[in-house]
């Protein structure tokens, strides 16, 4: 097992390699950040002499190289356009979305884990239907227009809940109230096709001969629910969140902007407008190790959930 | 058990969404102020930046040694008096008496020194003042409330265009010296305003607290200090459809960042105010002369009289637009009220005349030809600005009514103004915003501004030496002479068509007092944001 999570993390760098050379040609090619940060009133020479101090009047290539030989010694550089420290700029931003994202996920299994069991044990009835519209109409639901949709009938029609931003104390209780929406919004579309695969999983356990075992050995329903089918459910389950994370900081970005939240999907985003290569870079490559790290969590837990799963 | 902890859980929930008293999303004080920012400052240094939003932000805490009152004057703040030399080369300034920092040091004539070396050398805006241009090539300060300032040419505009904008904002010397440049105005700004940097969480919000000891303020505002809030809150709401909720739900105490879109609620609102002014933006058409068809004054004069700026103004800035005649407006510094009877008006009908006069024909299709050519054209504007996309289309039908075939090509602002520059264009629509007449002009259309910023690739020698007479003139009447030519010459070669200028909007909660004394000063300076306004 520790020899696989090695090899898995050695795997990090070609994937953060290939990233973030994406990442710096596409951005390299669509865009000169020194003429954005200071538009058309300033003199040429003072766009020149900035582009000659940031070391963008060499080849990409060099570019990329430099950037790397700093990065890999923890030195990401400065912003184009602040002047501040990459790292600095990003460390404040990275607890905001890993709260967010979190606490996302948590709605989304919170939601769709019953939902999911219960329109299988309840295949066919009315509960099933009406769970399969409901997903239906969630999973159609852009997460833009839904947060605004949101913020609109709880924050301005009915006044109950703040519209944006993050309270000053994350956990008091107004910050709890700024949390609702935006994990909302996040947490409920991908809850639809949760709950369709839960209850296609569970449909196909529910039939197996140890389920009916466990119903004749005289286990109340629940036992047999969830400790005998839901936990053999739970593979493909477990595959689909590894395989969403990347969605979810995708999602990020844009509930981020929408509910002015203070995290790395907004800086992202402010960045890559601004053509701040540095700050993307750094944003970039940190999803990146993220989303390789969790897809290595859910790969782990795979053996927890089958015990028969052995990695060698 | 289980049953227990689903209560306790549905309890919680149904906790959170008790509705409380309207509140923003951190209860603050009734002497906070909490104002909208549609855009996070890249930094709030004034010397370092030249972005609107921080300046929003940066000129609560620093300030320049001048101001303006609502007729364009220079008017002392940090200043106490000046005194000019004949050749216009020698700027003598002396401070208020009992000036103090923020840090509690007293302000002295070293600061200025300091603040003004920093200025000329990191400031993107200083090139009028920069020893290269033949600007600052001295400071003395013989006492520690006298500082003089020695250009190498005459600087007749150095007050109002340096000195009096919150770019040159005074820093205390020591806090230059000691704080790593790009540490200023991101961890760290101390100034002499009403306000004192006191918190910036990124993404999130910036905070100022009051400063107790100004009494400083400009004459023109009924409260020179300290300011009635205690303290100003800048939330950073990028989506424009949150602000305006936030507006609409009483969170947000103030904004400059209302939509077009948003103005529509907001002005329903019965809780909320809505005020408009002029800008001194103005979005332009430019010809490109170096196409043999433009050469002909008949077929310019002729373009300028198919365009409809009302019909721009209506249907692009959905109302928030007004026509102008001149390249500069009435909110810009130096300008001529007289420019209004050059302008061409909108008369299709006389351009086809005009068409026909210099020598075009309507080809079978309706489109003009001549000698075998079909009069088509590329239009350029930005794609990512919706008024400049919607100006374009609509330039685009109004010059096919007379004949012109026009092709838009869009694409974002940093590759639009690369294609105007190598002229692969035939028509561009831009926009430019200076408060200041004479360097603006001279940017746009001086001819040793081609190809960077002067589109038109139209030499003119007269206009050059109006426009230097304009700028070098020790004389203020010679100045202003030279200035109006310069903005008849412009409208009536119809190589610049001026289309629209948008009027900058503000949307406020009706508990805030002092907006009427806002309303007075034609572009709501910052001092009277900081010192007039106060709670209902």
């Amino acid at each position: 097992m520790t020899r696989y999570i090695f090899h898995r993390l050695m795997a990090l760098i070609p994937v953060v390699l290939g990233v973030t050379l994406v990442v710096f040609s596409l951005l390299h090619l669509t865009g000169d950040p020194v003429r954005l940060l200071f538009g058309l009133n300033v003199p040429e020479e003072l766009v020149q002499q900035r582009r000659q101090e940031l070391g963008l009047d060499r080849p990409v290539v060099i570019q990329y190289i430099r950037w790397l030989a700093r990065a890999a010694r923890g030195d990401f550089g400065v912003s184009i356009t602040t002047g501040d420290r990459v790292a600095a700029m990003i460390r404040p931003r990275i607890g905001p979305t890993l709260e967010l994202t979190v606490l996302a996920l948590l709605v989304t299994l919170a939601v769709s884990l019953p939902a999911g069991v219960i329109s299988a044990i309840r295949r066919g009835t009315v509960v099933d239907s009406v769970s399969r519209l409901v997903a239906l109409f969630w999973v159609s639901m852009p997460t833009f227009w839904l947060g605004l949709l949101f913020i609109l009938v709880f924050g301005v029609w009915l006044g109950l809940l703040p519209i944006s931003g993050r309270a000053e104390l994350p956990w008091s209780w107004e910050g709890v109230r700024t949390h609702i929406l935006p994990v909302l919004t996040l947490g409920l579309p991908p809850a639809a096709l949760f709950t369709r695969l839960t209850r296609s999983s569970m449909l196909e356990v529910i039939g197996e001969e140890y389920v009916r075992t466990a119903r004749s050995k005289g286990l109340d329903e629940w036992s047999v629910v969830v400790r005998h089918a839901l936990r053999n459910a739970l593979i493909p389950i477990l595959t689909l969140v590894g395989l969403r994370l990347p969605w979810l900081f995708g999602g990020a970005v844009i509930t981020e902007t929408v509910f002015a939240w203070p995290g790395m999907g907004r800086l992202l985003v402010d960045s890559v407008l601004k053509r701040d290569y540095p700050v993307v870079q750094g944003i970039v490559m940190f999803m990146a190790i993220l989303v390789v790290l969790s897809n290595l969590l859910v790969d782990v837990l795979y053996a927890y959930a089958d015990p028969r799963i052995r990695y060698e | 058990m289980r049953r227990l902890v689903v209560l306790l859980a549905l309890l919680g929930i149904a906790g959170m969404l008790i509705p409380t008293a309207p509140r923003p999303a951190t209860a603050q004080p009734a002497t906070t102020l909490i104002q909208g920012l549609g855009e996070e400052p890249e930094n709030i240094d004034p010397q370092r930046t030249n972005r609107f939003h921080s300046l929003i932000v940066l000129s609560y805490v620093v300030e320049p040694l001048f101001t303006l009152d609502k007729d364009f004057k220079v008017v002392p703040l940090l200043a106490e008096s000046y005194s000019w030399s004949a050749d216009k080369k020698t700027l003598r300034v002396v401070l208020k008496r009992d000036l103090t920092f923020h840090n509690g040091s007293p302000v002295t004539s070293a600061d200025v020194k300091a603040t003004f070396e920093r200025y000329i050398t990191v400031s993107p805006l200083s090139s009028y003042l920069r020893p290269r241009t033949g600007g600052i090539v001295g400071m003395d300060t013989p006492d520690p409330r006298t500082i003089v300032f020695r250009f190498a040419q005459p600087k007749p505009l150095a007050m109002i265009s340096d000195l009096a904008d919150a770019h040159t904002g005074i820093l205390p010397a020591s806090f230059i010296a000691s704080t790593p440049s790009t540490d200023i105005g991101i961890r760290a700004l101390v100034g002499t305003g009403p306000f004192m940097f006191k918190e910036w969480v990124p993404g999130d919000r910036i905070v100022l607290e009051r400063f107790d000891k100004y009494r400083w303020g400009p004459a023109f505002s009924p409260n020179r200090g300290p300011a009635y809030f205690q303290r100003m809150i800048f939330r950073i709401i990028p989506e424009d459809a949150t602000m305006t909720a936030e507006v609409e739900a009483g969170n947000v105490d103030l904004t400059f960042d209302v939509t077009p879109a948003g103005l529509q609620r907001l002005r329903a609102n019965p809780n909320v105010v809505v005020m408009q002014a002029p800008t001194y933006s103005v979005q332009y058409l430019v010809l490109n002369m170096e196409r043999w068809f433009f050469q002909n004054a008949k077929v310019r004069q002729a373009i300028a009289h198919s365009i409809d700026k009302e019909a721009i103004a209506r249907a692009a800035w959905l109302g928030v637009g007004r026509p102008v005649d001149g390249l500069i407006n009435e909110a810009t510094i130096g300008y001529w009220p007289g420019v209004k009877q050059y302008a061409y008006k909108y008369d299709p009908e006389r351009a086809k005349a005009l068409l026909a006069e210099a020598g075009w024909r309507p080809g079978p299709d309706g489109i003009l030809r001549r000698d075998g050519d079909r009069f088509e054209v590329t239009l350029i504007t930005f794609s990512n600005i919706d008024q400049w996309r919607r100006a374009g289309v609509i330039v685009q039908s109004q010059l096919k009514q007379v004949g012109i075939d026009v092709k838009v090509e869009t694409a974002e602002v940093g590759a639009t103004y690369d294609r105007a520059r190598a002229g692969a264009f035939d028509i561009g629509i831009f926009r430019n915003t200076w408060w200041l007449g004479q360097p603006y002009l001279y940017f746009l259309t001086h001819s040793v501004n081609i190809p960077s910023s002067n589109f038109s690739r139209w030499p003119n020698s007269l206009l050059d030496k109006l426009l230097e007479t304009a700028g070098n003139a020790v004389d203020d009447a010679e100045r202003e002479q030279a200035l109006n030519r310069v903005q008849r010459i412009i409208v009536e070669s119809a190589v610049w068509v001026p289309l629209v200028s948008n009027t900058s909007l503000l949307a406020a909660k009706k508990s805030v007092g002092g907006l009427e004394v806002l309303g007075s000063h034609p572009w709501w300076p910052v001092h009277l944001r900081a010192l007039a306004l106060r709670r209902k």
